[in-house]
């Protein structure tokens, strides 16, 4: 589809309006939008000990109360000012009459709710309002969604990423997978229904339907509060209330200790170089077995969806009898891996997060530094813990998908199955013609996602170098990743070597315009990646060797 | 303390932004010597320190650690073990897995060594609890532990007696005199008048991003 060809020049403001709220992700981004400002504040107030300061000088319900509050505000005023100031922008900026007879049919205008359609027609003014409403609630929402949750964990990184994890596996399992009710998606509570390929709205009945998502984001933050939030559990930073002939739990003790760490061999002492040393302890103190576990039963339901979507969209291919060749896990495979939505807001996403604490420097780490002796011996060790992460996680998921399809009774296979020249395939027919073999398949596909994390984790390297800061870097780049799927539509006629600049296109095999990719594209996408390195890699090597190892909050 | 100098500062200058943290500051220190720079708090003791440790790189000026020049060949100065405020410790791990990460990196230190090193400081390697769940006096212990694990010849020790019990401070300056019994060097950074009357060779203050003699 492409949106700036069939959009017509005569565009009311509302129209400019709506469009812009729905082509620039901005749903996708409110959860990060919204936690920033104050989100954090009740973790590292309690980390710092400015609580205590607080609470002796207040009631405590009154100061937890009013940070919450204050939160709440912060957020929706931090998702709500830039529709605020893009309606400013759309009003001063266009005068064309709103009901123009090209715009009827024309995406971007609400034809699906009843009662929205003719706020619009009638009184745009007010249906700005309104959505800027929801959007106001959503971000306040979203915000107290984040404080509260670090009564459970308290980690300010918490705080900050949960909603927006949440917020993008709500809407990807509901509005993508289907595999969740349409109203769970932030995207139809915030109304942007247009889209959705649900077409949710088409009576008014199904309006109250919208409260459920807020309602229940609401009744989790107030259920962390009421359990997690009570003087003593804060104050002493204990999960649970102290009871009478109980001990303290807290959530540590609740994972055992061999699922926190990988156990240290001292049989390492006195062997191996300085360096081999300083990069087995990077993988020690940054790949625990809990990440490896939650990142594979997050791959298991990816690929049980996307099973479920093949099934949804080609259900004759699974029928017995239907060919002699049936779908086989390669199959699930290239499909999994070949969703740029899945691709975006979950396979890169938890890559991302996972590589994104190498630096700022802890005070651990620049000890360990002060031992290795140089600053380029730690670049170059955390370039290769990037790239073996990069290596290994792909070989994880490529595992974990095979097994899952195994495990939901797909075939293992050699041979190409009746999928392979369908749409819901990885569409490389056109690349594989002699031989047709999954070995090179599988090399494409692997080889560009690997070069591709490899890559965007080197710029959260350099982000997080530069402004020394954890999760600057990880919002920037899944911020880059996640617009990449609008910009990939726009950028659609544009000239070819900006065809390649939105991530998305050179992560996945088929997005626009590569519907059916053929060698030159494939190869220019892996070219792009080079590029990348070669800007990337001096950059973060210059970041390195200038580097100040200061103390900071962050460091612990 | 005898006459030869093992650590010579020159000219150094820091600045932050805009702020002018150090300022052509020189200094140096004798071998054998327990010297102690106090100063208010932000002062720049604590970047001057890690200056001197190589972990910060000044704007200007030298720094020369037993007769080699802190510079892009040689960035961290050898035989040195520093301890800062922030005590550097992975809080779910052991003690004794902390300086065995660190004695990784090392790869100087035996495992006899780091059982010897944390007794030393009145902990308990075979403690199976978390650093977590250590108070901040026992967290200050185990940073002198990973500070002396490699057997330096000096030590660089910031604000080390912080968070220690009346009892800890008087076994750390009992440990700090027998260090120096040992022919080790020690920089330490101080808030306390007695503290740096009662066992140190010299004194200084900084202020104004300089040092003075105190």
């Amino acid at each position: 589809m492409n949106m700036a060809n069939r959009y017509p020049e005569e565009k009311s403001f509302v129209d400019l309006w709506y469009l812009t709220y729905n082509h620039s992700f901005y749903f996708q981004m409110l959860p990060l939008i919204a936690c920033f400002p104050f989100a954090d504040s009740l973790a590292s107030d309690r980390k710092q000990g400015y609580l205590e300061r607080l609470v002796v000088r207040e009631r405590y319900k009154k100061v937890l109360s009013t940070k919450l509050f204050a939160n709440a505000i912060a957020g929706a005023l931090a998702a709500a000012i830039p529709l605020i100031l893009l309606y400013l922008f759309a009003t001063l900026t266009n005068h064309n009459p709103l009901n123009h007879p090209a715009l009827n049919t024309v995406d971007g205008r609400p034809y699906e709710m009843a009662e929205l359609l003719k706020l619009y027609h009638t009184m745009p003014d007010l249906f700005v309002l309104v959505v800027t409403s929801a959007v106001f609630i959503g971000g306040g929402i979203f915000a107290t969604l984040g404080m509260a949750t670090t009564l459970l964990v308290n980690h300010r990184f918490v705080a900050l990423s949960l909603p927006f994890l949440l917020a993008s596996l709500l809407q990807y399992f509901s509005n993508r997978a289907k595999l969740l009710p349409w109203y769970l998606a932030p995207s139809e509570v915030l109304l942007k229904p247009n889209f959705s390929p649900s077409h949710a709205f088409e009576t008014t009945n199904e309006i109250p339907y919208l409260v459920i998502l807020p309602a229940a984001l609401l009744l989790i933050s107030i259920s962390l509060i009421v359990f997690f939030g009570k003087r003593q559990q804060v104050l002493e930073n204990t999960l649970f209330r102290q009871k009478k002939g109980h001990g303290r739990i807290d959530l540590a003790k609740l994972i055992p200790a061999q699922l926190q760490n990988f156990p240290i061999k001292e049989s390492r002492l006195q062997r191996g170089s300085k360096w081999g040393n300083y990069f087995r302890t990077q993988l020690n103190t940054h790949i625990r077995p809990i990440q490896i576990i939650v990142i594979v039963l997050f791959m298991v339901v990816l690929s049980g969806v996307m099973l479920g979507w093949m099934k949804l969209q080609l259900p004759s291919v699974f029928e017995p009898g239907y060919s002699d060749s049936p779908p086989n896990t390669w199959d699930l495979y290239f499909r999994t891996m070949g969703d740029p939505w899945a691709m975006a807001l979950v396979t890169a996403n938890l890559f991302l997060f996972m590589v994104s604490n190498l630096q700022p420097q802890t005070a651990f780490g620049q000890l360990s530094i002060k031992r290795l002796g140089a600053r380029w011996r730690s670049w170059l060790a955390h370039l290769g813990f990037l790239l073996l992460a990069a290596i290994g996680y792909n070989l994880l998921i490529f595992v974990v998908i095979h097994l899952t399809g195994r495990v939901l009774g797909l075939p293992f296979s050699t041979q190409w199955s009746v999928m392979r020249d369908s749409f819901e395939h990885i569409n490389l027919v056109g690349f594989l013609t002699d031989p047709p073999n999954h070995t090179l398949a599988f090399a494409t596909v692997f080889g560009m996602s690997t070069i591709g994390f490899f890559c965007m984790s080197l710029l959260v390297l350099l982000i997080n170098t530069l402004t020394q800061r954890r999760l600057i870097g990880y919002f920037i780049v899944e911020i880059l990743l996640v617009s990449s799927l609008p910009l990939a539509s726009i950028f659609l006629n544009a000239p070819p070597i900006l065809q390649y600049v939105p991530i998305i296109r050179n992560l996945v095999m088929r997005f626009y315009p590569f519907v059916f990719r053929n060698r030159d594209q494939t190869f220019t996408s892996i070219y792009t990646w080079l590029v990348w390195l070669a800007v990337l890699l001096p950059f973060t090597w210059f970041a390195y060797r200038k580097q100040d190892y200061l103390s900071h909050p962050d460091s612990d | 303390m005898t006459n030869t100098t093992i650590l010579t500062a020159s000219k150094i200058s820091k600045s932050f932004k805009q702020k002018e943290v150090l300022r052509d500051l020189n200094f140096t220190l004798p071998e054998n010597a327990i010297v102690a720079i106090c100063g208010i708090n932000g002062s720049g003791k604590s970047v001057f320190m890690r200056i001197l440790a190589g972990l910060v790189l000044p704007d200007s000026g030298t720094v020369t650690i037993f007769g080699t020049r802190l510079d892009r060949r040689t960035e961290f100065p050898a035989s040195t073990g520093v301890h800062f405020d922030n005590s550097g410790l992975l809080l779910t791990e052991t003690a004794r897995n902390n300086l065995l990460l660190l004695a990784m990196v090392s790869n100087t230190v035996s495992k006899e060594r780091i059982d010897e090193v944390i007794r030393l400081v009145g902990l308990d390697p075979a403690d199976k609890r978390p650093v977590r769940t250590y108070s901040t006096g026992m967290r200050q212990r185990l940073g002198i532990a990973q500070a002396l694990m490699e057997d330096p010849k000096l030590l660089m020790l910031d604000e080390p007696t912080t968070g220690l019990d009346f009892d800890g401070q008087d076994w750390f300056h009992d440990l700090i005199r027998e260090l120096q019994g040992q022919g080790k060097t020690i920089l330490i950074t101080s808030h306390s008048k007695e503290e740096i009357a009662s066992f140190c060779d010299q004194a200084y203050v900084m202020a104004g991003g300089t040092l003075k003699p105190l």
